[in-house]
């Protein structure tokens, strides 16, 4: 009988190999965040109980220096590419709301024109705001009220155009008593005055 | 004579106005303070009419500028009595009020701040005190 050989064993195990890099970056005495980068997962890896840890030494000597530099540098290359793209955003939206500071309310008035009044009236008056606010409203209230009556008369006597004697026709009928004398005597000059302009 | 003529013909160059004519505003055509532009502009937004003369917006600034001189005269009158020199709600109020016209044009407005004109009714004052005290007691005859 001839004697058995002696046979090899070749255990084969299935092993996750989990590598976790981290690194901490400081720049300008700023932390960044903690990037766990690389994670490397080799599932159902044939692994033979020899050669495991002949791989487990060589990636931690050899490559593992290297990749760590070359990750750091890549991370500080980043770094720099997003405080760049910060800048400019943040650049960008103060340019916008310098935009939006400088857009101006449209808001028409009367303003100007019952404080030229006024001076003319009493050169040596002020007013104060809510009281020119309250002439305003005044103004606009009055040119409703003509308006309205106008759009009323043009619609009673079925002419299309409104001219002056429209207006005065209705200021006759809007104001009382000796106003209403007093302003169809002003409407009728400052017609006159512009229609003498030129001629 | 004809030379200065001829020369004066020749500065003018052609038919009609100078092109470098400076432009002038409707408002200071007919000596106003008014906006006769806006004026003409709020007429033709609002339709009012489908067409809108060139002498309406002049009549109509004139007079509403006659009106808001004839509130700030009173105002500014109302205002030195005060012994003020700035025009406050209350000196347009009591302008307003003590004005019969302009009392009936704003009848119907109220003004912000303006308060009310001093007014007390006879009836609610006191009665006038007699020489030893007695009040004076009036006839029980009424006239109506």
């Amino acid at each position: 009988m001839a004697p058995k050989r002696a046979e090899k064993l070749v255990v084969r195990s299935t092993k996750k190999v989990v590598e976790s890099i981290v690194q901490v970056s400081v720049v300008g005495k700023r932390l960044t965040q903690v990037i766990p980068q690389a994670q490397k997962v080799s599932p159902n890896s044939d692994i033979t109980t020899e050669n495991k840890a002949e791989q487990e030494n060589n990636t931690h000597q050899d490559g593992g220096v290297q990749n760590q530099e070359e990750e750091q540098k890549g991370v500080v290359n980043e770094e720099a590419k997003e405080e760049k793209n910060k800048s400019k955003t943040a650049k960008e939206q103060n340019g916008k709301e310098k935009k939006r500071g400088r857009k101006k309310r449209n808001i028409e008035g009367y303003q100007r024109y019952v404080y030229g009044v006024l001076k003319q009236v009493h050169p040596e008056m002020g007013i104060s705001s809510k009281c020119m606010t309250a002439l305003n409203n005044l103004m606009n209230d009055m040119f409703e009220r003509l308006t309205f009556e106008v759009s009323k008369l043009t619609d009673y006597t079925g002419h299309m155009t409104l001219s002056s004697r429209e207006i005065q026709g209705v200021v006759r009928l809007v104001l009382p008593g000796e106003l209403e004398k007093h302003a169809i005597a002003e409407g009728v000059k400052a017609v006159n005055n512009y229609t003498s302009y030129d001629a | 004579m004809s030379s200065t003529e001829a020369a004066a013909t020749e500065k003018k160059g052609g038919r009609g106005k100078p092109k470098t004519s400076k432009s002038v505003s409707r408002s200071s055509k007919a000596g106003l303070q008014f906006p006769v532009g806006r004026v003409a502009r709020y007429l033709k937004a609002g339709r009012y009419a489908q067409r809108v003369g060139s002498g309406s917006p002049v009549y109509l600034s004139a007079v509403l500028e006659y009106l808001a001189a004839e509130v700030l005269e009173l105002a500014g009158n109302a205002a030195r009595d005060n012994k003020k020199t700035r025009i406050v709600p209350r000196h347009i109020q009591l302008a307003v009020r003590n004005d019969e016209e302009l009392s009936k044009l704003m009848g119907s407005v109220t003004i912000a701040n303006g308060g009310v004109l001093p007014n007390i009714h006879q009836n609610l004052l006191p009665k006038k005190v007699a020489g030893k005290g007695k009040t004076e007691i009036g006839s029980a005859s009424q006239e109506f």
